[in-house]
């Protein structure tokens, strides 16, 4: 027993070994045969040629399937693919599956249909994420076209996430065949890919699943781990005949990369904090030969001079964009403009909210700029959190205890002009009480003192 | 009385020269009684440490209670960081994540005292000992120390009797009321208060006796000492102006006091203000305005015996007269106006609560709920002072008799702090001391009287060879018998006390209660040990991330502090009652609400005891409603208590309780799997509350995970989940992954519209 875990981790540790050179992708799908596959062949060919990725076809009812190890902590694939499904009971493979696979870190393409069947795993699994396809019989048609159950999405305002698929000049189009359509709930972390127009309709012969803005035929979803899942309402878009149409394959190439996390990734490259503290230095002039004292600001951080109440700190953030990841497996980084991260200090409730600024040298680097920590000693949270819709999470923070003043550091009495008033009283009082014991002392009267000095030492 | 004795023997040496042989006699007898004084005295410290070393041997060398981890804590963060940097300590550990100023808002004087200890034996005697035993015998040694004050304050006290004194060293060294507050191990602000305690009023007495400043800046001194240590100066600030207000009422102002109070009262103030925590209370806080006002009224009364001795007696009657009106006027007004206008600050909550005993139930519960803040029960007077209780009134009675001015200071302080220790237990501490001098004095005098049988037997055996007056010698022996049978009935009582002490002491006091001893024993006889507490301590220690935030009752702040080493949300300092109400809500609420609470503080482990398979009393169900008392003072519409009860008003954790109850955190945390550990799989009995708990009435866990139960379950530790990664509600996900699993949805599903 020991010895065939251990043989199983071996296993996995060759995988992810493996891995390093090409992604693994399985795509399942409900066709009896491979070869049958051959209606997607222009696709997997580019998945397999173009992106060199290890791709395994399998149908979901192989009993070989398995997507998980056996104490189902590591993935055996790296991103599943899922075409239209079409059967009901399946043996060895369930949403419980999928959800472990996807908490894992896998990613999802899954492939929709009006043909899919209603009682799936597949189904569960995005009914539990909050993304409700529309059942089996439910086509998606568009009353503004006369083939109606051709849809041809080319209007700007339907692309709803230009970090999915860009689409900022207005120019792009896609078609889809027998689609289904999604409902989804209010969930933030989904979201919409593509919309149903005005004029679509999602129903079967008595009901409607959908109408017009409420539906959406592309929808992504992307959980706090970063793990990506792309649902998209028809398989038309990566049959051989549909992928050549119009952006489709633009389109299909776009949500893939973006779903195996090949773009749209921010990635952190540094986060700190820290002090800039004045210091003097000298420097020499070598004209009149001697040093010239000045100041410059020095970086000191956190480790090494605990922050106290009122200091001064910067933070920082470095960041870039994945923008593409090319056919070796390369990363292509490209700087990420925007103006909306922010960074936040709290102590249960926000003390700063401060917009992070570009740095004009360095299109990584977005700082704060110099501010003043608040005059409130504490355990504060420094945090910068940017979650926006099609891009991957920021969220990374440091939680640090702001001390309070100590007894030595706050300014004498003589550095207090206010306080000259009290202190001139003090040593006036001093002064006159000492001026009037020497008086005292002066005035009295030494012949009687001397007298009973001279009586008592008789005594 | 030794120095006396040496001078009475020199001067006999001189007078009577003639007879050397009586001289030397008489030097040989002053020799002997200062060495058997020495003798006493090494005895008694030997007594009074001895005694309090019974929770070492019983159980084992360690920090005992609540408040004494914190005070080794911080001892241990003074001894690695130095004075500066403790003065000025910030721990960012506590009160998370607020943070406690530490340095600020402590007594030193107990921290500083054992720093300095350590540092003596460690750098100067070069003697290796381990700050933790210094601390743990730090109170010992200290009490020793009090039993040698307590003889020269009941000698000075009265009419310089060492009998007194000695009686009274020897009573306070093992009197159980001062022991329990400071066996070996209770490392409290206490363990030490009580000597400074003793050597303040020593010296006050001796400087108002001589009026000297010098005794009056010892006085004082004395006093900044225990300013530094202990909260409970405020009693000195306010007895010692009490006497010397009482002593002008009864006309007895002198030059001396004068010199003594002025000079202890500048001193003392000045040099209290020194303390951070103090800062400018002393001028600000009403409870120290007495003593301000009584220095002020002796300036007047000197001010009035300088005119007096200037003009004639008729004219100083109307000076006196319209003075006195107009100073009171003053007074009055001044103190009312200036309270008024915010300058002084009122009374306090635990000064209110001195005087009436349920104003602090029904405005201030954090200061209710403490049980040292309850009222005394009658028997622990006679549990904690034995027979001296009863001879305490005759001593005070005594004092009535001579009533000089040392005594009024007795008959005051005996006559409040009797007062006091009825109202709080923990004043039983302060009463005491003063037990054990009256106490003292009057079996001195019964000693004194009863004891002198010489002359009568030298008289009844005499009278035999006479035969003269045999009337007379009748009443003589009787007379002896008489003063016999007192004098062995009160050695009775004498070896009583010591064995009830004894046996308090070893029995009562001795328990670390870190660690608790089982009723059962082993086989060989040896006790069984309950070490729970420590063992679940040990697991965070070793278990959890070094920044994890634990969240508990109050109560287990500075253990979890200074055993676990892990941060906490609320401790037994109790500053600010938000904090403890945010605690006492989160417990108090449903788990959704609880789980958002602990989130938005950053808790990762919640931390409880419960004490229904032990029979534990002092449990978190049974202080519960506390928590749901404080929390509803801040949120009266969220939080109410009588939802809490059965609806005929009763607290009951069975099948009977109220849903509130049954779906509050701490119900569910504390009955979680209970049900089933004694066999049968669907209830089991909760030994504290007589309870039958059944399952079907424990709701599940959904946001929480039970992590960690100790081995008789007295400490129980839960987790909090993470999030759900896809944003999913908690509950939801737990009810979905223990149910068959979640229909698919075939009609249209209904949802929020989504805003984009």
């Amino acid at each position: 027993m020991i010895s065939n875990l251990f043989f199983s981790k071996i296993l996995f540790l060759c995988s992810l070994f493996l891995s390093c050179l090409g992604k693994t992708v399985l795509f399942l799908h409900d066709n009896a045969s491979d070869s049958e596959l051959t209606d997607y062949s222009t696709f997997i060919n580019y998945l397999t040629k173009e992106r060199n990725y290890d791709l395994t076809l399998k149908t979901f009812k192989d009993d070989s399937l398995s997507l998980l190890s056996d104490d189902l902590q590591v993935n055996k694939f790296d991103e599943i693919i899922i075409g239209p499904i079409t059967s009901t009971k399946l043996k060895n493979f369930n949403e419980g599956q999928l959800l472990q696979f996807y908490e894992n870190g896998g990613n999802l393409l899954i492939l929709g249909s009006s043909t899919q069947s209603n009682n799936n795993p597949i189904r569960k699994f995005l009914n539990n994420i909050g993304i409700y396809p529309s059942p089996k019989g439910y086509i998606t048609e568009d009353f503004e076209d006369s083939n109606t159950s051709d849809l041809i999405i080319s209007d700007g305002s339907l692309f709803l996430n230009d970090y999915i698929f860009e689409n900022k000049n207005n120019d792009k189009s896609i078609t889809l065949k027998d689609s289904s359509s999604a409902l989804i709930d209010t969930n933030e972390m989904i979201f919409p890919v593509v919309r149903q127009s005005d004029y679509m309709k999602n129903s079967n012969k008595d009901n409607t699943w959908s109408l017009s803005k409420q539906g959406y035929l592309a929808v992504a979803f992307q959980n706090l781990k970063n793990n990506r899942i792309a649902w998209i309402a028809s398989d038309s878009l990566i049959t051989n005949e549909g992928i050549e149409e119009k952006d489709n394959f633009e389109f299909i190439k776009e949500i893939t990369k973006w779903t195996f996390q090949e773009k749209s990734i921010l990635n952190v490259l540094g986060f700190d904090h820290y002090q800039l503290v004045q210091e003097e230095y000298y420097t020499l002039d070598e004209e009149k030969q001697q040093n010239v004292l000045s100041t410059r600001e020095v970086k000191v951080t956190y480790g090494e001079e605990p922050y106290k109440v009122k200091d001064f700190v910067n933070v920082d953030l470095f960041l870039q964009n994945l923008k593409d990841v090319d056919n070796s497996g390369n990363a292509i980084y490209e700087p990420f403009f925007t103006d909306d991260i922010q960074f936040e200090l709290r102590m249960i409730d926000p003390y700063y909210r401060l917009n992070l600024n570009l740095d004009e040298e360095n299109s990584t680097h977005y700082k704060t700029g110099k501010f003043a920590l608040p005059d409130h000693h504490g355990v504060f949270t420094f945090n910068i959190k940017y979650q926006r819709k099609g891009l991957s999470y920021i969220d990374v923070k440091d939680v640090k205890a702001i001390r309070n003043l100590a007894h030595t550091e706050y300014p004498r009495s003589f550095e207090i002009r206010n306080s000259w008033v009290y202190m001139s009283t003090i040593f006036s009082v001093i002064f006159l009480w000492i001026v009037f014991v020497i008086l005292f002392i002066i005035t009295s009267k030494r012949v009687n003192t001397t007298i009973i000095k001279a009586d008592k030492k008789k005594n | 009385m030794s120095v006396e004795t040496k001078s009475t023997a020199a001067q006999s040496a001189v007078a009577a020269s003639t007879t050397k042989n009586n001289g030397s006699y008489k030097k040989i007898l002053a020799t002997v009684s200062l060495f058997l004084k020495l003798l006493i005295f090494i005895c008694l410290i030997g007594a009074a440490t001895t005694s309090r070393l019974f929770s070492v041997i019983r159980y084992e060398s360690i920090i005992h209670e609540f408040d004494p981890w914190f005070n080794y804590r911080a001892t241990r963060y003074l001894v690695a960081n130095g004075f500066h940097k403790f003065l000025n300590w910030f721990d960012d550990r506590t009160w998370y994540p607020l943070g406690r100023v530490t340095g600020g808002t402590l007594y030193p004087g107990l921290m500083t005292s054992s720093g300095f200890v350590w540092y003596f034996m460690n750098h100067i005697l070069k003697i290796q000992i381990d700050i933790r035993n210094v601390c743990v015998l730090f109170a010992p040694a200290f009490s020793g120390i009090t039993a040698i004050f307590m003889y020269l304050f009941t000698k000075n006290c009265y009419n310089d009797d060492s009998v007194a004194g000695f009686l009274s060293a020897a009573f306070i060294a093992i009197a159980p009321g001062y022991i329990s507050r400071s066996v070996a191990g209770s490392y409290d602000n206490e363990a030490i208060a009580i000597t400074l305690l003793m050597s303040t009023f020593y010296l006050w007495i001796k400087a108002m006796r001589t009026g000297s400043i010098a005794w009056a800046c010892s006085a004082a001194l004395s006093y900044f000492y225990m300013v530094s240590a202990w909260g409970g100066y405020v009693f000195i600030t306010n007895l010692v102006p009490l006497h010397v207000f009482i002593l002008l009422l009864m006309g007895r102002y002198s030059s001396k006091i004068y010199s003594a109070y002025s000079v202890w009262y500048c001193i003392g103030t000045l040099a209290s203000m020194q303390i951070p925590f103090v800062g400018f209370l002393p001028i600000r806080s009403n409870d120290h305005m007495a003593s301000l006002g009584v220095f002020g009224l002796l300036q007047f009364f000197m001010f009035g015996d300088y005119i007096k001795s200037k003009i004639s007696s008729a004219n100083f009657k109307i000076f006196l007269k319209t003075s006195v009106v107009a100073l009171i006027s003053i007074g009055v007004l001044g103190v009312f106006s200036l309270t008024y206008f915010g300058l002084i600050a009122p009374w306090t909550g635990r000064f209110y609560s001195l005087w009436d005993t349920d104003y602090a139930k029904i405005h201030i519960p954090i200061i209710a709920s403490v049980s040292e803040h309850q009222p005394t029960a009658w028997p622990s007077f006679f549990f904690d002072t034995q027979f001296l209780i009863w001879l305490f009134p005759c001593g005070v009675f005594l004092l009535f008799m001579e009533l000089q001015d040392e005594h009024v200071f007795i008959i005051v302080y005996s006559v409040l702090c009797s007062y006091f220790a009825g109202v709080m237990v923990r004043l039983m501490l302060t009463l005491t001391p003063i037990i054990c001098a009256c106490a003292a004095i009057a079996l001195s005098n019964v000693f004194k009287y009863n004891l002198k049988i010489w002359r009568s037997i030298k008289f009844v055996i005499k009278n035999r060879k006479d035969n003269r007056k045999s009337n007379n010698r009748f009443t003589e022996l009787c007379t002896l018998i008489g003063k016999l049978i007192t004098v062995l009935t009160f050695l009775g009582y004498l070896i009583l006390f010591v064995q009830h002490c004894t046996w308090v002491t070893s029995n009562a006091y001795s328990s670390p209660s870190v660690v608790l001893q089982s009723g059962n024993h082993n086989e060989d006889g040896s006790p069984i040990f309950i070490d729970d507490f420590r063992e679940a301590y040990s697991w965070l220690r070793y278990n959890t991330a070094e920044d994890s935030k634990v969240a508990a009752w109050w109560d287990y702040g500075y253990q979890i502090g200074g055993m676990a080493d892990r941060t906490t949300l609320v401790d037994n300092n109790t500053w600010n009652n938000t904090h403890i109400a945010i605690v006492g809500k989160a417990m108090a609420s449903e788990e959704s609400i609880s789980y958002e609470i602990f989130k938005e503080h950053d808790v990762d482990y919640v931390l409880i005891i419960f004490g229904g398979l032990l029979g534990y009393s002092g449990d978190d169900i049974n202080k519960f409603l506390w928590m749901v008392r404080i929390s509803e003072g801040i949120w009266p519409e969220e939080i109410n208590e009588p939802s809490f009860f059965t609806p005929d008003g009763q607290y009951r954790v069975d099948s009977a309780a109220s849903e509130t109850m049954k779906n509050c955190l701490m119900y569910k945390m504390s009955y979680h799997d209970y049900p089933g550990i004694f066999g049968n799989p669907n209830e089991s009995t909760d030994r504290v509350r007589g309870a039958t708990i059944e399952a079907k009435h424990v709701p599940d866990l959904k946001y929480f995970e039970e992590v960690f139960t100790s081995e008789n379950w007295l400490v129980r530790i839960y987790k909090l989940k993470d999030e759900d990664s896809q944003g999913r509600d908690l509950a939801d996900v737990y009810d979905l992954e223990h149910s068959a699993g979640k229909k698919v949805v075939m009609k249209k599903p209904k949802l929020e519209p989504r805003i984009e």
